[in-house]
């Protein structure tokens, strides 16, 4: 960008820099078409959708908590539930060489899915 | 067009003419697709030429026009435009040049198209939409604003408003119980993540509401990145401009634990709504 075109800027603009290159490279340039890293894409981005909906779960368990709706037996089965599904990703999680960063999906302007 | 050609005796000059005749013919027919690079709120005679505006692959800039909208275009030598920041750089340096002169609605880069007749079929099928849009835009200007923040640094004041009395039935429950426990923690994590973006969109509301006001529209997003606290595009009245960068530098004195990057002026790139047809 020329610098005529910049009004106002902090010190450190490389660090805006750097996080604007992180929204850049978002999406990769080509698609990678080893097979053994395509397993791995595809085991991510499975596993990423799982986390997406098991998050979602657990806010509306929390809402529905929150409003009193529930029986005492009806959070404790909530509780067993929430916490077994979360050991199972972790469980996963391990098999595939993930971290809890890895699970995310960047979608460029809009931020990150989680 | 300097050539340096041998001497080669009767008929050199003859010589000469058809080579270059050739080399010319070869320059038009490379020369066969035109590249759009905005739409006009002018009436121009599309015979007119603006050798001062150069467009891509060297060749200048001109209009066709319908009505009273045109297209500025250009030759190019291919139908898909080669993606650089280079070029990117060329095209955003002639649709500003053109902006200069003329209230305009930027095309998409890489907007190519067959010939002329081509190109004045859309200015018919989408005369409307280019007008209202050309409207919408006339004396306008628009701003890019990026908010950065550091975490640890700005200070957040977040209060932890989980209180268990609160859930007299998750209180009954067995205190022993790794269930009641599992969740008295996610309740704890849920709060406080509430209250961290409550926080987030209270500074933004600060940033963004005074801004709002000045501007004839604007675009928000939240945290692109967990860097990116606000990226914003405003649409502003050109004699709005210099209230709207007062009061941005304004906010920057006050929230002196973030970072801003404002530029501009630039042609509405973010405010043009059409599909073409």
């Amino acid at each position: 960008m020329n610098d005529d075109k910049i009004i106002l800027k902090s010190e450190s603009i490389d660090e805006i820099a750097e996080a604007l290159e992180k929204v850049e490279n978002a999406l990769p340039n080509r698609i990678n078409a080893d097979p053994e890293k395509v397993e791995h894409g595809l085991a991510k981005l499975v596993l990423t959708l799982i986390e997406l909906i098991r998050k979602l779960m657990e806010k509306q368990a929390m809402r529905r908590i929150e409003s009193d709706s529930l029986t005492e037996e009806e959070i404790e089965r909530l509780g067993e539930t929430l916490m077994k599904l979360e050991n199972k990703m972790t469980e996963l999680k391990e098999i595939f060489g993930l971290e809890d960063e890895d699970l995310n999906l960047n979608l460029g302007p809009l931020g990150d899915l989680m | 067009m300097a050539l340096s050609i041998p001497k080669l005796g009767l008929g050199n000059e003859f010589v000469y003419f058809i080579f270059c005749a050739f080399v010319v013919r070869k320059d038009f027919q490379m020369k066969k697709y035109k590249c759009i690079y905005a739409i006009l709120d002018s009436d121009v005679n599309s015979s007119d030429r603006k050798p001062d505006i150069m467009g891509l692959d060297s060749s200048s800039v001109y209009f066709v026009g319908y009505r009273n909208i045109s297209a500025a275009i250009s030759d190019v030598i291919q139908d898909k435009i080669k993606v650089s920041s280079d070029i990117a750089f060329s095209y955003e340096k002639i649709i500003e040049n053109l902006w200069v002169k003329y209230n305009l609605l930027p095309m998409r880069f890489g907007s190519v198209m067959k010939n002329d007749t081509n190109i004045i079929e859309i200015l018919k099928r989408n005369y409307s939409d280019f007008v209202d849009n050309l409207k919408k835009v006339e004396n306008k200007s628009e701003f890019g604003l990026k908010i950065l923040w550091d975490m640890n640094k700005t200070d957040f004041n977040t209060e932890n408003t989980f209180n268990l009395d609160n859930y007299k039935k998750l209180k009954k429950l067995n205190k022993n119980s790794i269930y009641r426990n599992y969740l008295i923690d996610k309740l704890k994590q849920h709060k406080s993540e509430d209250s961290f973006m409550k926080k987030i969109d209270d500074i933004i509301e600060e940033i963004h509401s005074p801004l709002k006001k000045l501007s004839y529209l604007s675009k928000v997003t939240k945290m692109v990145t967990p860097k990116i606290i606000l990226n914003a595009t405003y649409l502003v009245k050109n004699d709005m401009k210099d209230e709207f960068i007062h009061t941005i530098k304004q906010i920057k004195r006050e929230k002196k634990d973030l970072k801003f990057l404002l530029t501009g002026p630039w042609p509405p790139y973010n405010f043009v709504k059409i599909s073409i047809k």
